[in-house]
């Protein structure tokens, strides 16, 4: 070869295609490395122009000498040994900047004709481009699996129809329950436990459809910890497609929802359990926004009316409630609504099957509340209450006829009694004279107890009624002091103002007043007095009564004016009563537009005090 | 006793009307007794009257108010006085309302009866 090249090839022809390879080339001469023959395209990849031809290297690309090319080029001028750069890195200036390009390069010793080495020969390719390209596929590629990596989601990668587990994150293996053994073989060989389920057969026909199947909270079993255990996903099988579109793998997205669809299931079933619960209570049990909306009523409503379930519940309450009502029960509600008390009221409601007959009803709602203390709901009921309201009335006129019944006989027995009294005045029998006064006494005693249950009656009835009329204040006040003095052990002490005549039922005023009095008489039997007092206050006349007795304590205080409520003591069982004069007395001074009060001290005695309106004008303005 | 005050008692029941005879005839009035209302009612005549009538209001099937007002209706007998009593204190209204002269609470007090009957009967 040589010799044919020196024997036929002119050096210019060899020169030429020197310099017209579409390598890139040059010849360095000398221990200098002198710049030789360097074709256009070396000094292209050089980004030098042709003034370093007959430079020394080092003098032209300086940038290098520091980058291990002095020890390559030892190498290859002094031992012969060729270089092979494959994709080597090297810095050059090129413009100004140093730029990182990449080569593949061959370095050969040059030989002169006596075999000498004068030289290093260079051919090299730019292969900067495919690096790069290499080096950001791979860049990707990792940030790909980065990604999968480190995903929120379980992730996996199966590869082919066989469905080859390329590629699974510590969650997706987390929630298959294994471990990173699984990586590299089938789906089914590795989760057995999905043959029955669908997901295999799934994930196969992607690769024919190429279509993207997304599911929500769907139940996936799977054997974790050893037991086959149910789970809720929401996940994704998308598939991953070549250049020429067909399918290669499937990227499963996986969210384990498990624990949501069990609170769900949790908050359905509870819901269940609470509305299974109010549809079998007979009452009507019905719930209602803050703004008074109906938002449910149970079964038992639907029954009873026969209406709509999908009509407006409250429609069917205004339908069936008495309409004369209606408007009140508006008025009663919707100041419930407005201040958050309890709603309670009694009306009545048509009986659907007999719409001209009307059945009582009690009305009750209260209000729940949320965090921040706002009305979150009100929880109401209607029980119909309308067999106990005619029993009541049965009591109530039972105990209305009783009660007169029984003062049939006493009007006679006290006839009888007053007869023998004056009788025997009449014979100077004064010692047993005084015996029927007694006697006459315990009459009167008797007809009070039958009256308070009359009263009581009469009350709940709302059938308490007042005969007003002018009477004179003081001299009634008088007369019960005098009256309650008769059968007192303790001195009673009227402290008087002129009060003057007021407009009020005579009859009753002086029941309260007697009340007032006998109860300090009996709440005080170790005092010696009891202090009973009248003021004019503004408009109103004011009756009080102090005793030095057993006193209320505080918390009961409130609890006196109601009906049946008795001081408790340790010796309440000594003291005789119903219960029930408070009541009376508090609902008739109520009813006369005036109030009644207690102001007491445990062990001190108690001072009770009712106000009511002098004249009727006052009363109505009042 | 020629002068003696009349006095008509109707009530229903006899023990009342015993008490009361007994109790009035100790006073020194004159009494008839009635059961029925309309009994009485039928008693009365122009030339024929009692100086009070006392009379229960409810008369086992007639009411007190009934016979008070047909008594007061009548331009020859409504100058009788026609004090009615009840055990039910809350029909007193109700009782002037039916004409009424007064209204007694049952069981009542001997003094004040006899009292209310003089000042009546004048």
């Amino acid at each position: 070869m040589k010799s044919f090249l020196e024997q036929n090839v002119s050096p210019e022809s060899l020169i030429t295609l020197f310099s017209q390879a579409p390598v890139a080339m040059c010849l360095l001469i000398g221990d200098d490395l002198i710049i030789q023959n360097a074709n256009p395209q070396i000094l292209e990849l050089w980004g030098r122009d042709s003034s370093v031809v007959g430079k020394p290297l080092f003098e032209a690309l300086p940038e290098i000498k520091s980058q291990g090319f002095v020890e390559i080029f030892e190498n290859v001028y002094y031992k012969g040994e060729v270089f092979k750069g494959n994709k080597l890195s090297i810095f050059l200036e090129k413009f100004g900047t140093l730029e990182e390009h990449f080569f593949d390069f061959i370095y050969s010793p040059v030989y002169s004709v006596d075999k000498k080495i004068i030289g290093v020969s260079v051919v090299a390719t730019e292969v900067t481009d495919q690096v790069m390209s290499e080096r950001k596929l791979k860049e990707s590629e990792y940030r790909f699996e980065d990604l999968i990596k480190n995903s929120d989601y379980s992730t996996a990668i199966y590869r082919s129809e066989e469905l080859y587990i390329e590629l699974a994150n510590d969650l997706m293996l987390k929630t298959w329950g294994k471990n990173s053994s699984v990586i590299g073989k089938k789906l089914e060989d590795a989760l057995p436990e999905l043959e029955g389920q669908p997901f295999i057969g799934i994930l196969k026909d992607i690769f024919k459809t190429g279509k993207t199947y997304t599911a929500t909270e769907d139940k996936v079993d799977l054997v974790v910890d050893g037991i086959l255990q149910t789970y809720y996903f929401n996940f994704s099988y998308k598939p991953l497609k070549n250049s020429e579109g067909e399918v290669y793998a499937i990227h499963n997205m996986a969210v384990n929802v498990t624990d949501l669809v069990k609170a769900k299931k949790e908050i359905q079933q509870r819901e269940e359990k609470f509305r299974d619960l109010a549809d079998s209570m007979p009452q009507f049990v019905w719930t209602c926004n803050h703004k008074g909306k109906l938002t449910y009523m149970n079964d038992s409503w639907y029954r009873y009316t026969g209406f709509d379930r999908e009509e407006d519940p409250s429609e069917g309450v205004r339908r069936v409630i008495h309409p004369e009502v209606y408007e009140k029960v508006l008025v009663v509600w919707e100041e419930s609504l407005r201040t958050g008390n309890p709603f309670e009221m009694e009306y009545q409601f048509s009986d659907p099957k007999n719409p001209a007959v009307y059945r009582w009803f009690l009305g009750r709602a209260v209000p729940t509340f949320d965090g921040d203390g706002n009305i979150k709901q009100w929880i109401g009921t209607f029980t119909d209450i309308d067999d106990f309201k005619q029993l009541q009335t049965q009591k109530d006129n039972f105990l209305g006829i009783a009660s007169h019944e029984l003062k049939t006989p006493l009007t006679s027995l006290k006839i009888y009694t007053q007869f023998i009294e004056k009788n025997l005045i009449r014979q100077s029998d004064l010692k047993n004279a005084n015996v029927a006064r007694k006697m006459d006494d315990q009459i009167d005693l008797l007809t009070k107890l039958i009256g308070d249950l009359l009263d009581v009656t009469k009350i709940q009835n709302g059938k308490i009624q007042l005969n007003e009329s002018e009477f004179d204040f003081d001299q009634l006040a008088e007369e019960i002091v005098a009256e309650q003095q008769m059968t007192a052990r303790q001195r009673i002490i009227l402290h008087h103002t002129q009060v003057g005549k007021i407009f009020a039922d005579r009859h009753r005023i002086s029941q309260v007043m007697s009340n007032l009095i006998s109860n300090a008489i009996k709440y005080s039997p170790d005092a010696d007095e009891v202090i009973v007092s009248t003021h004019l206050a503004g408009d109103n006349v004011k009756f009080c009564v102090k005793d030095f007795g057993i006193g209320i304590p505080k918390d009961k205080q409130s609890k006196i004016f109601e009906q049946y409520y008795r001081v408790s003591s340790q010796k309440e069982h000594t003291i005789s009563g119903l219960g029930l004069g408070l009541y009376i007395s508090s609902e008739i001074i109520k009813r006369a537009g005036g109030r009644i009060f207690v102001s007491s001290n445990e062990e001190k005695g108690s001072d009770f005090c009712f106000e009511i309106p002098k004249s009727k004008n006052v009363q109505q303005n009042a | 006793m020629p002068n003696a005050t009349k006095v008509l008692v109707v009530d229903d029941s006899p023990a009342i009307v015993d008490s009361i005879e007994m109790m009035l005839d100790f006073e020194g009035f004159e009494i008839e007794k009635f059961y029925k209302g309309s009994d009485m009612l039928k008693t009365l005549t122009p030339d024929s009257k009692p100086n009070v009538i006392l009379m229960d209001m409810w008369l086992s099937g007639e009411d007190g108010r009934d016979i008070c007002r047909e008594i007061k209706a009548d331009e020859n007998l409504k100058d009788i006085p026609v004090l009615i009593m009840s055990a039910s204190r809350g029909l007193e209204q109700s009782a002037l309302d039916a004409g009424a002269d007064a209204f007694i609470a049952k069981p009542f007090d001997l003094g004040d009866m006899v009292d209310r009957l003089k000042t009546y009967a004048k």
